[in-house]
């Protein structure tokens, strides 16, 4: 049996050296170095990802004047493309006991406040939106104090956005091009200066639920996050050397990684007049301070 | 009337005898925390009796192949393309 102790076999990944490029042009240095072999050994370490030239760092004023590129008449509800997919969680949107602290209305630097909202278990866009007591009374002052930030789940990954933001995507996400508007529609956390918006806990938990490991997501009919595709990075072509010790032959992987660049264009926190007005919420219900239920039928 | 065991193979059988190998190799568990779906019988039960403490066993409705059963532990995307970019151009006509 052949020992393991030992590994036998190296991998090493490089930056492509600019001489390495394909290029047809012959300068005399190029011509020079080679004869009298003065290039080094191809062992440096791989750096990180480049500034690239349009990846410029000092755009994160959320009130420039480029951040809101179209009117805002167009950033009303509208249907989705393609309608988000709804959970098969069976406890219904939870009813949550207000968090010991509340914003105290006196002092100018309020510590920040927890605003326990419906969480996101029923999914759908036909369940009903559960908005318990301390949630109607701090919402209103949530949706006043902009900026927004929100906690926005991408494949389970949260990424903390505000209006203005450039989003660099680690991967490169497919059947979106340049332009395209995206709705980002799972949030864990939304929030302000002195307050902020969770998810509460499930009322039930379910073993047959999908256990795909997500946080509580808030439900989505209380926010609205859009993003503009911007474009693609890339990084600059890596080269892997694949060689056993002992060994003369060696082989040589490419890989060029290219990743997928957002820019929030609007973090738009509900408030309630909006919650009980917006077509497409479904039921709205309200819970008095002792968790009595009044219930709105919308369209 | 559950139909299917579902068999995770939870410990190793390194270790331990050819016998028990095989009985994880005829039930298809290759690696740790692999699950496979098998009928119910008593042959199929004889041989979770055998590697039992290896093994966890649900009593299920109906079988998963592998792609469903990654489908289960996917996340949700957390986002919908809203609108596509030059959705307004239509193709030969000029806007005024």
């Amino acid at each position: 049996m052949p020992s393991r102790a030992a590994l036998s076999s190296t991998s090493t990944r490089t930056l492509r050296r600019p001489e390495q490029t394909r290029s047809h042009h012959i300068s005399s240095r190029s011509l020079l170095q080679s004869a009298l072999n003065l290039s080094s050994k191809p062992s440096r370490p791989a750096p990180a990802s480049f500034l690239l030239p349009f990846h410029s760092r000092g755009l994160h004023q959320a009130a420039t004047q480029q951040s809101i590129n179209s009117p805002p008449h167009d950033f009303h509800n509208t249907q989705a493309e393609i309608p988000p997919t709804s959970f098969l969680d069976g406890a219904g949107a939870g009813n949550i006991s207000p968090t010991s602290t509340s914003g105290s209305s006196t002092t100018v630097l309020t510590p920040t406040s927890n605003l326990e909202g419906s969480s996101s278990s029923t999914h759908s866009l036909t369940g009903p939106l559960v908005l318990s007591h301390s949630l109607q009374t701090l919402l209103p002052r949530l949706t006043l104090q902009k900026p927004h930030y929100i906690v926005s789940h991408i494949h389970k990954f949260p990424y903390l956005l505000t209006e203005g933001d450039i989003l660099r995507l680690p991967f490169h996400m497919h059947g979106v091009s340049p332009g395209d508007i995206l709705r980002f529609n799972r949030a864990s956390i939304l929030g302000s200066r002195d307050y902020t918006l969770k998810a509460g806990a499930k009322n039930t938990e379910s073993y047959d639920a999908k256990r795909t490991g997500e946080p509580q997501y808030i439900d989505e009919r209380l926010f609205e996050c859009r993003m503009r595709v911007m474009g693609l990075e890339t990084n600059p072509m890596m080269d892997k050397e694949k060689k056993k010790r002992r060994n003369r032959h060696k082989k040589v992987v490419h890989s060029k990684h290219k990743y997928t660049v957002l820019r929030v264009m609007q973090i738009k926190v509900k408030s309630i007049d909006d919650l009980k007005t917006d077509k497409g919420i479904g039921m709205l219900v309200l819970e008095g301070p002792e968790g009595e239920q009044q219930q709105q039928q919308q369209q | 009337m559950a139909n299917y065991f579902r068999i995770t193979l939870l410990r190793s059988a390194i270790g331990l005898a050819q016998k028990t190998h095989g009985v994880l190799r005829a039930l298809g568990l290759r690696k740790r925390l692999r699950t496979v779906y098998h009928p119910v019988s008593p042959q199929v039960a004889g041989m979770v009796f055998a590697v039992k403490e290896l093994v966890d066993v649900q009593e299920v409705d109906q079988q998963l192949t592998k792609d469903e059963m990654k489908d289960l532990r996917r996340p949700d995307p957390g986002f919908y393309v809203e609108r596509r970019a030059g959705e307004d151009w239509v193709h030969g006509r000029v806007e005024g």
